[in-house]
């Protein structure tokens, strides 16, 4: 049994240096593969990712348990952390189709819990089962922080039809997942 | 503010993280008072937040670890000085809990664990003034004593940590805290998730007068230290 991601953040709002070094080696190669998959360069992907645990540990003393597990915390701050060099560069390193792709790709095993390794599995599986409008909506939406506006006025399209893409495409895939929940 | 009407239809945007302007605030005004949206957003958010989790992992450069940690540590934050205090003494003992019920803690190199342990307790008390810890161990009900640990820690401030290692069920539990002379007070809850969950508390009375602590789950499920 090893410390939880609880324990390990309650030791960085302490400041204790120890916590902090197990939590950046429990969660570097998923904050640095998300940086990578987002900005597309791996120098750039290092500073992201650096900067995403700069502010895990800021932001530390104010994680809620309430409002979701530490992984997912972590990572939407590392997403938010390369959506601000997105913005800053106006770059999308990859288009919409190549990064369903990438998303959908069956990863290597890894060390991951086998329940969370068949989550994401079955997240992939309901993503590939979309109108690929839909799901290039969603991961533009999800991994570049695009609104629907901008992803309107990157395809010429009305604005109308991006909001459906995206709202069909996430109530879908919420749906196949509660659906096998049940 | 929006309504259901108009607010529904934007969540899925929301839950990305991809709605910009006077549109989000409209919308988190609009789910802050109301529940059926409020659990809408939080089900869309729960698959949001997966879709993240797909990226695939990637080893950084060698040095990444030694490189964060220095930015990390050498970055600002000072919240208030009362918290601190409080963070402070919450880490150090989630680290001792750690090292006590993991041989092999992430937290700890091979070498001076407990002489680091020691020092940190050490810490914990002198750097609060504090009197004790104290431990109560969480039982299921059907008598199970090892759903994880209670620490209750008198010093100023006094606090209280609920350490969840092998629960029933996950959820958000309810923590509530008896005293000997009767009285009980909701400390708020514990959020589990794959059974383990870790919360610190306040404790507004002397360790000595809590009598128990009981963690009710959305289901019923409860668990008991005393």
């Amino acid at each position: 049994m090893v410390a939880t991601d609880e324990a390990l953040l309650a030791g960085m709002a302490a400041g204790d240096p120890l916590a902090a070094a197990a939590f950046v080696r429990r969660y570097q190669a998923r904050v640095f593969g998300l940086a990578l998959t987002i900005v597309g360069v791996r120098a750039t992907a290092e500073d992201v990712a650096q900067e995403a645990f700069t502010r895990a540990w800021r932001y530390a003393p104010g994680y809620d348990p309430r409002r979701g597990a530490v992984s997912a915390w972590l990572l939407t701050i590392a997403r938010n952390a390369a959506v601000d060099v997105l913005r800053t560069t106006r770059d999308q390193p990859y288009d919409p189709a190549t990064l369903v792709d990438l998303v959908t790709a069956r990863p290597p095993a890894g060390e991951a819990p086998a329940d969370a390794v068949a989550d994401r599995e079955r997240l992939r599986t309901a993503l590939r089962s979309l109108p690929a409008e839909q799901a290039q909506a969603v991961l533009l939406a999800a991994y570049y922080g695009l609104t629907a506006r901008e992803i309107a006025e990157r395809d010429g399209l009305p604005l109308g039809t991006v909001k459906t893409r995206i709202r069909l495409g996430l109530g879908r895939l919420r749906d196949l997942m509660e659906v096998r929940d049940g | 503010m929006g309504d259901c009407t108009t607010v529904r239809p934007v969540l899925p945007e929301l839950a990305l993280g991809a709605l910009g302007g006077d549109e989000r605030a409209d919308a988190l005004r609009h789910v802050a008072s109301c529940g059926a949206c409020a659990r809408e957003l939080e089900r869309l958010a729960d698959v949001a937040d997966g879709l993240l989790a797909l990226a695939a992992p990637a080893e950084p450069p060698a040095g990444f670890e030694s490189v964060v940690l220095a930015r990390m540590t050498g970055a600002p934050r000072r919240p208030p000085r009362r918290r601190r205090v409080l963070a402070l003494a919450a880490g150090a003992v989630a680290v001792a809990l750690a090292g006590a019920t993991a041989g092999a803690a992430v937290v700890h190199r091979a070498g001076g664990d407990d002489r680091l342990l020691a020092d940190q307790y050490r810490r914990v008390l002198a750097t609060a003034d504090g009197q004790h810890l104290r431990a109560l161990a969480l039982t299921t009900a059907a008598g199970d004593p090892s759903a994880g640990t209670v620490f209750l820690y008198q010093g100023r401030p006094s606090w209280m940590l609920v350490a969840i290692a092998d629960a029933p069920v996950d959820g958000a539990y309810r923590t509530v805290v008896t005293y000997a002379g009767g009285a009980s007070r909701d400390a708020g809850f514990c959020q589990v998730t794959d059974g383990t969950g870790t919360t610190a508390y306040p404790l507004r009375a002397p360790v000595a007068e809590v009598a128990a602590v009981t963690l009710t789950a959305p289901d019923g499920t409860t668990l008991h230290a005393s």
